[in-house]
């Protein structure tokens, strides 16, 4: 078969080559409801055809906004499937932040789980250029994913795609003005599946992922439903993100792969230590000792006794786990070891929305501790003017690069600079090709679970308080608890001079911050208040400067 | 015997690594403590699991505090004893 460059061709090659395995699974009501790759293939096409008629072309948004399940995917492949653009949402935005999106991406349609109908009806007079609501789960009031899916209306219009066709839009955050939507093509998804499956030639039919993190985020799209798309392989859908239901999940379906944040993981190893602790002395010695015996196993011999010495671990997450892959935030060393040790391989990648997501990533052949690994096949990655250390920005080029920022070539031809993509991110190649993350040029705030938080959005909405003259948002590692090591947000701010002086100044600023924070998802919330006085350090052109603010504060 | 609100504390302190001291019955859990959505769907997770209870991840919405969660799992108990 012919080489791929577009997801409709991904859906015909999948059903065609792997037919009546299963695709997807979700446990509902207790028992698995399962999609073979055919049944997949048929909803889409369904689908497809009934959004044709109602009069969605090649080109129209349609966006997706529900929790993970299989008709997530279904709707994704469905809109890709006629050459409609994808817009997904993120399920934990506020309604408000939901229909700004829908404006800004002039979506005609939205495709929905019942839990969001209600917020999506109290912004509907505002929302011009919807035409259509479907909605996965039974409700008199949209369309009916299930009828649509389950039966064609007329033929499946044929749209002629091609690689450079865009096929999602995807939202940086939820407030107009702060906004970007990364626009990617077919062929930047596709190119970016093909180049994992090339690196990763074991993967197939046999395995089963989790899907744990949101489908919104370009690292499950691409890694967590594309991939094992592609190569075969079954997706069980989490029901829950309780670590007790996850561990059910992983039981009770075989699942050999899950991809996760580092907090996931962290919760994990916790979870383990702490139920060895609970057992007492004796069981806490014993694992003590087990660990060393791994690891002495390790250096002697080079082999990972982790499984024969594990088999409690192993068969308390099903006895099939192959390796996780850890993205989208740096994960603890001590976790990766820890699990390493018990025979559980952590994989860690790197890559951006930007980059379809992966830019580099490790393998099971090719994996070394603390480095996010090398660059995929026909991408590449280069050290902007690295200094004495080998240390700069990391640029990257390849097919996997967005097309640009919807709406926003001001703020593409910033990222993108003669053809290469600049991560914001810092840093350096070891003598063998590894890539190791750094630090980070750019402002963005990465949290533990793998969420991006843009300070200038924060920033906006503490300037419209009367109180605050100045502020500035930052992100600060956390000093103690189970986030230790990851980032929080905190907002630096010059009270005004008038409206917030004196002994409860601090108190009515923090009621500012309540206030803002009310409005935002759990994520984006602001954690703590740094009061200043004075004038924050500006460049020329009055933009602070926050690496040197970042310095002074000791950050 | 420990009331509701220590047991509940102590489960939380283990889940989030805060001392239970440091974690006030009106403390916000998500400003003040750090505690993030993954986070807090594991502290429901263990109410479950020491409770037998089955805590719907939506819940998570509507509490903020230590105080908020032992309410919460007094109602839910008292619901299980019919």
């Amino acid at each position: 078969m012919e080489k791929i460059s577009t997801l409709k061709q991904m859906v015909d090659r999948s059903a065609s080559l792997f037919g009546d395995s299963v695709a997807m699974q979700i446990r509902r009501d207790g028992a698995y409801r399962t999609w073979t790759f055919n049944e997949v293939s048929q909803s889409v096409r369904n689908l497809a055809s009934h959004l044709a008629s109602l009069g969605i072309s090649p080109g129209d948004r349609v966006a997706i906004l529900s929790e993970n399940r299989p008709e997530w995917a279904i709707s994704y492949l469905a809109v890709a499937y006629i050459g409609a653009v994808a817009v997904p949402l993120d399920a934990l935005l506020s309604s408000r932040d939901h229909a700004n999106l829908l404006k800004d991406s002039a979506s005609k349609g939205v495709i929905l789980s019942a839990r969001f109908l209600s917020g999506l009806r109290e912004f509907r007079g505002e929302l011009q250029d919807l035409k259509f609501t479907v909605c996965m789960d039974p409700s008199d009031d949209a369309l009916s994913f299930e009828k649509m899916a389950g039966e064609a209306r007329g033929e499946v219009p044929q749209a002629k795609l091609c690689s450079g066709d865009l096929a999602a839009i995807l939202y940086t955050s939820g407030t107009t003005g702060a906004s970007k939507g990364v626009m990617l093509s077919h062929g930047n998804i596709v190119s970016n599946v093909l180049a994992l499956a090339e690196l990763f030639p074991m993967i197939g039919r046999e395995d089963n992922f989790l899907s744990v993190l949101p489908l919104h985020h370009t690292f499950e799209t691409t890694t967590g439903f594309l991939c094992p798309f592609y190569m075969g392989s079954r997706i069980t859908y989490a029901e829950s993100l309780k670590s007790h239901v996850l561990i059910s999940n992983m039981q009770d379906s075989g699942v050999t792969i899950m991809l996760g944040v580092p907090l996931l993981f962290r919760l994990f190893y916790d979870g383990i230590k702490r139920g060895v602790e609970e057992k007492g002395l004796f069981a806490r010695v014993l694992f003590n000792v087990l660990l060393f015996v791994s690891g002495f196993v390790r250096k002697i011999t080079g082999l990972n006794a982790g499984r024969a010495l594990f088999p409690m671990v192993h068969d308390k997450l099903g006895g099939n786990v192959r390796f996780w892959v850890s993205g989208a935030a740096a994960i603890d060393p001590e976790v990766i070891s820890g699990f390493d040790l018990m025979g559980i391989t952590i994989l860690q990648g790197y890559g951006l929305t930007e980059s379809s997501p992966v830019l580099t990533c490790c393998t099971l052949k090719n994996n070394r501790t603390g480095s996010v690994g090398k660059p995929l096949p026909g991408v590449e990655v280069r050290i902007d003017h690295p200094d004495d250390s080998g240390e700069g920005e990391i640029l990257a080029k390849g097919p996997n690069i967005m097309k640009g920022y919807y709406n926003r070539p001001d703020v593409t031809e910033r990222t993108i600079r003669d053809g290469w993509l600049c991560t914001g991110d810092i840093g350096r190649f070891d003598a063998d090709g590894y890539l190791f993350i750094t630090g980070r040029s750019k402002d963005v705030i990465v949290t533990g679970s793998g969420l991006n938080v843009y300070p200038e959005e924060l920033e906006m909405e503490l300037s419209k308080s009367d109180l605050i003259s100045e502020c500035c948002v930052l992100g600060r590692k956390v000093k103690e608890g189970m986030r230790k090591g990851m980032e929080e947000i905190v907002a630096v701010v010059i009270p005004d001079a008038e409206k917030a002086s004196g002994e409860d100044a601090e108190k009515a600023l923090r009621g500012e911050i309540s206030r803002v924070n009310a409005g935002l998802p759990e994520y984006k919330r602001i954690s703590d208040i740094i009061v200043m006085k004075g004038e924050f350090p500006k460049t020329s052109t009055r933009k602070v400067k926050r690496y040197v603010l970042r310095k002074e504060l000791g950050l | 015997m420990s009331s509701l609100e220590d047991d509940i504390r102590a489960l939380v302190s283990k889940i989030i690594k805060i001392p239970e001291d440091k974690i006030a019955p009106d403390a916000n859990l998500f400003y003040d403590l750090g505690v993030d959505s993954l986070l807090g769907v594991e502290i429901l997770a263990s109410l479950d699991k020491k409770y037998g209870l089955d805590v719907p991840e939506e819940k998570l919405r509507s509490i903020s505090t230590l105080n908020d969660i032992t309410a919460l799992t007094r109602e839910l108990l008292e619901k299980k004893k019919g």
